[in-house]
């Protein structure tokens, strides 16, 4: 019917029943022919070329199938490099804690405000006993103070978790920006521990700024 | 009943069989439900397109704000020409080839009337704003629950039509048929529950998204394209597919690999890297499953076809094997990085919806639908035009988005030095270049839309009652000679 | 029937697999994930958005902003994201993990906004002047002036009244669908350092930033003409 010399171009004809159909694509190829090996050992070829190189593909940009692996051309983040995060360089906590606070009043500088603030940089209170510079940061000082040659009279508030503060810095926050100004400007103080902090808040209990007094006498302390 | 298998006779191959009986009314509604969905998708992707040169285009106006347009020509493209029609031709040819009369057609009947009922609240709701991030996962959440009801109502039609079949053998066609009649739940319903019901946070919704609407797109939208080209091919020339033993091979690797490849669009995105790689080598493992194709249908465009059925199929085959080459050569991440975020993602939904599918249904059309109600088409003429207006249409519209595409990629990285200066490339300078692609795509998409309107004339012809004797033909009337 | 029954198997399972091992397995990977505890800000980032800036989220899908605009910066050296500065860091998962409606967008007819905001602090771009970008239009950019409305003044002018020619006694003022959505580009922004997504080492050779007009400033040049 393919050779029907006038179709109605208006309908499309079938040009073989669906069981024909069926039965001529049901019966597998007797054997193999020419063309069929051709196209078999092409499309494995053509296949397994292809599969190698999207297996090379998969290996070399799969980060390791790691959740943390952006960069394919980045060296592969180590197993658990999430769970430990890498330690924290108590100058760079520190100096950030001393922007966030301290530097309204000490100045950038750590030279303080002449008649109203205090410096820090060569201040023997800063570089000299730790457990007091300790407590200063812990709960604040108030009343007169003689740092260097001249006289302040301010209240520096109370930064550690103690009553009253309203900072609640933590062990390794005060350590940190202490450590920062210890060796900051000039000054060449030994690094404070968060674990020195913590046993200074734990042994001292204290709800109300220090005065200079007081402080004094803690230098006689062990 | 199923003809007997006398090939001698023309009138006895294009006797109607229980299917088109039997079924007729359900059938009818979908295919007419789908060449509405056609016009009206074909509108709202007009106006897209033409915002996208023009953006002041209808821009006071919230409900056709560019996104939302966008958004609305897809789903009305997909889920009412695609799924309407698609759903019908599937279900035809399960029928057709598995010999059985066709089971729940009545309920397919109430379920086609709710499915677009759901399609159309969808696409309003779209418009009016509800509509999700994800390309093909646009329609609002509320949706669903009536498109799952009725969807189970014609779809159980179609796998009844599959599991009633009278024989254990299988054709290629009847593969491809049941299963993106299957996919279509499994990927829309999996999707739902992880973004509306039980929403995941952060881009673990985008990596369901590019998942279940790539899935869409190559285990849905492509196998009812192929099963109706499996079909259709030895159907109308009345040669056996060559390779034909390798197309159980091509199947398998299309419905095991292809839903591996949606997260490859993520390239160089913020998720982790093994993410998108995996996409990018099952897409690379996907050509087996385009060479199979292309080796069953290679012999077919050598020989002409007096049919325009066949050749309208033929445009959609060729079209499906250019998105799989292309396909393949974007998923790279080096060629990834110029064409991400870049026209050429639309070019390649398009070329699936209007490249592929489209011509292919149009083919099945040309055939299914006199036999359907019994009259010949009005006008061969129109067919014609219809046929020249489609690949013509298609090949401006892909040429002008692909052209688009490549210009914004090479001018999203290309710098300027003016005065000495460094500058990269501004949006409204990238904007300027692509204009003229973009107004290309226009026209392609603009005669695309004029073979649709050209169809559905022919279709009303036909429909009304001819007045010559010529007109009244019909398929089983026709001289055997 | 024994055949149908191992075909649907086999596409039922075809798909679950891929849904397992892509879905599944990149959602459990990344939600163990959850936020970056950072010591050193003493913080968790990425913080949760605003109430305002959430539901200019919502405001922003709604007009399908995605459809031109990205939120996401690639890698140094893959593609030009960076080059145009869109961020100084790549784009990753953590970003988002608050994010109940991440827009990483699906298109760049526009710029990158995933660090709009701090773009439009540096460029000096306010609320009054993303609210005359979004009523106007810019570049290849629409209008949205349905996002506001012409308002008799009642009492005094409202401070949020766009400075545009109208009838004495009236004034046109965002809705808060255009409160919402400014609030939300103006808190869009990756600016906080996480471990898996180090700021990139840029060669010295290559021009970091173009110049302001480019795309660093969207916001900054003056607003389009409207013929």
């Amino acid at each position: 019917m393919r050779a029907d010399p006038s179709p109605d171009p208006r309908q499309e004809r079938s040009a073989q029943s669906d069981e024909a159909l069926r039965q001529a694509h049901a019966s597998p190829p007797a054997e193999p022919t020419g063309s069929n090996v051709g196209l078999s050992v092409g499309l494995a070829i053509v296949f397994a070329a292809v599969a190698y190189v999207a297996g090379i593909y998969l290996d070399r940009y799969s980060g390791r199938f790691s959740p943390l692996a952006y960069n394919e051309e980045a060296p592969p983040i180590a197993a658990g490099a999430a769970a430990v995060p890498p330690p924290i360089d108590p100058v760079v906590l520190g100096k950030k804690q001393y922007a966030a606070a301290c530097v309204t009043c000490h100045q950038p500088t750590g030279l303080g405000v002449p008649g109203a603030f205090p410096p820090l940089a060569g201040s023997e209170w800063v570089t000299g006993n730790e457990e007091r510079v300790i407590r200063v940061v812990l709960h604040g000082l108030s009343g007169e103070i003689k740092v260097g040659d001249k006289v302040f009279n301010g209240a520096m508030p109370s930064f550690g978790k103690v009553p009253g503060s309203g900072y609640n810095w933590r062990d390794d926050q005060i350590a940190a920006v202490l450590t920062y100004v210890r060796q900051e400007w000039g000054n060449k103080a030994g690094p404070i521990t968060p674990e020195k902090v913590a046993e200074v808040r734990t042994k001292v209990t204290r709800d109300k700024p220090w005065t200079a007094a007081e402080l004094s006498a803690v230098e006689s302390a062990p | 009943m199923n003809a007997p298998a006398t090939p001698s006779s023309a009138s006895s191959n294009d006797e109607p069989v229980a299917v088109e009986t039997q079924a007729r009314w359900a059938l009818l509604l979908l295919l007419a439900l789908g060449i509405k969905w056609f016009v009206a998708g074909g509108f709202l992707a007009l106006i897209h397109s033409i915002q996208l040169h023009t953006p002041e285009f209808l821009a006071r106006y919230e409900w056709f704000t560019f996104g939302r347009v966008q958004a609305a020509a897809e789903s009305a493209l997909v889920f009412g020409w695609v799924a309407n029609v698609g759903f019908a031709i599937a279900w035809w040819l399960l029928g057709r080839l598995g010999g059985e009369r066709p089971r729940g057609a009545v309920g397919a009947l109430i379920g086609v009337a709710f499915w677009n009922a759901g399609v159309t609240v969808g696409v309003i709701g779209i418009l009016a704003g509800d509509l999700g991030p994800y390309a093909l996962l646009q329609m609002p959440a509320y949706v669903f629950p009536l498109l799952g009801a009725a969807y189970a109502a014609f779809g159980v039609a179609g796998l009844a039509a599959w599991l009633d079949r009278r024989r254990a053998d299988t054709y290629a066609a009847q593969w491809y048929a049941s299963a993106a009649i299957f996919a279509l739940p499994w990927f829309y319903s999996a999707a739902y529950a992880m973004l509306s019901l039980y929403p995941v946070t952060g881009v673990s919704q985008a990596i369901v998204g590019a998942w279940a609407g790539e899935g869409l797109r190559l285990v849905w939208i492509a196998p009812l394209a192929l099963a109706a080209a499996y079909y259709l091919v030895p159907k109308l020339n009345g040669q056996k597919l060559a390779a034909y033993n390798y197309a159980d091979v091509g199947f398998w690797a299309l419905i095991v690999l292809a839903p591996w490849v949606g997260t490859r669009a993520l390239v160089g995105g913020p998720v982790p890297v093994w993410v998108p790689t995996v996409g990018v080598s099952c897409t690379l493992l996907l050509t087996l499953h385009y060479l199979i194709v292309a080796s069953n249908f290679k012999a077919v465009f050598r020989r002409g076809s007096p049919s325009q059925a066949l050749r309208f199929v033929l445009v959609g085959i060729a079209a499906y094997l250019a998105s799989g080459l292309t396909d393949t050569a974007l998923a790279f991440r080096s060629v990834a990085q110029y064409t991400q975020f870049t026209y050429l993602g639309e070019a390649r939904l398009t070329l699936l919806v209007l490249g592929v599918f489209t011509p292919i249904a149009f083919g099945a059309l040309y055939f299914l639908l006199p036999r359907l109600t019994g009259r010949a088409w009005a006008s061969d003429g129109l067919i014609r035009t219809h046929f020249r207006a489609t690949w013509i249409g298609l090949l401006i519209l892909i040429a002008g988005l692909v052209g688009a595409g490549l210009t914004q990629g090479t001018a999203l990285v290309a710098i300027r030095a003016a005065d000495g200066q460094i500058a990269a490339q501004t949006f409204a300078e990238i904007f300027a270049a692509t204009r003229p692609w973009l107004l290309t795509a226009t026209l392609g998409l603009g005669l695309e839309l004029l073979g649709g309107v050209l169809l559905l004339v022919n279709g009303i012809l036909q429909l009304v009652p001819a007045s010559d004797a010529a007109h009244s033909d019909t398929l089983a009337s026709a001289p055997a000679s | 029937m024994k055949p149908s029954l191992y075909f649907f198997l086999g596409v039922f399972g075809a798909i679950a697999l891929s849904w397992a091992a892509i879905v599944v397995g990149s959602h459990r990977q990344l939600r163990a994930l959850g936020t970056h505890f950072d010591p050193l800000d003493n913080m968790s980032v990425p913080a949760a958005m605003s109430g305002q800036a959430a539901q200019g989220q919502r405001v922003y899908q709604e007009l399908g902003c995605g459809a031109c605009h990205t939120q996401q910066v690639r890698r140094y050296g893959y593609g030009w994201d960076q080059n145009r500065g869109w961020g100084e860091r790549q784009s990753v998962a953590r970003d988002y993990a608050l994010q109940t409606h991440p827009q990483l967008g699906q298109a760049r007819i526009g710029p990158d906004l995933a660090n709009f905001g701090e773009r439009a602090v540096k460029a000096g771009v306010d609320r009054a002047k993303l609210y005359r970008m979004l009523h106007d239009g810019q570049g290849g950019m629409p209008a949205f002036s349905f996002l506001f409305e012409r308002r008799a003044i009642v009492g005094q002018k409202s401070s949020a009244a766009l400075a545009l020619p109208v009838a004495p006694g009236w004034q046109v003022v965002p809705t808060s669908r255009a409160e919402a959505l400014v609030s939300y580009l103006l808190a869009l922004k990756q600016d906080y350092a996480l471990p898996e997504a180090p700021a990139a080492v840029i060669p010295a050779a290559v021009p970091a930033t173009p110049a302001p007009a480019a795309s660093t400033a969207p916001a900054a040049t003056a607003p389009a003409k409207t013929p």
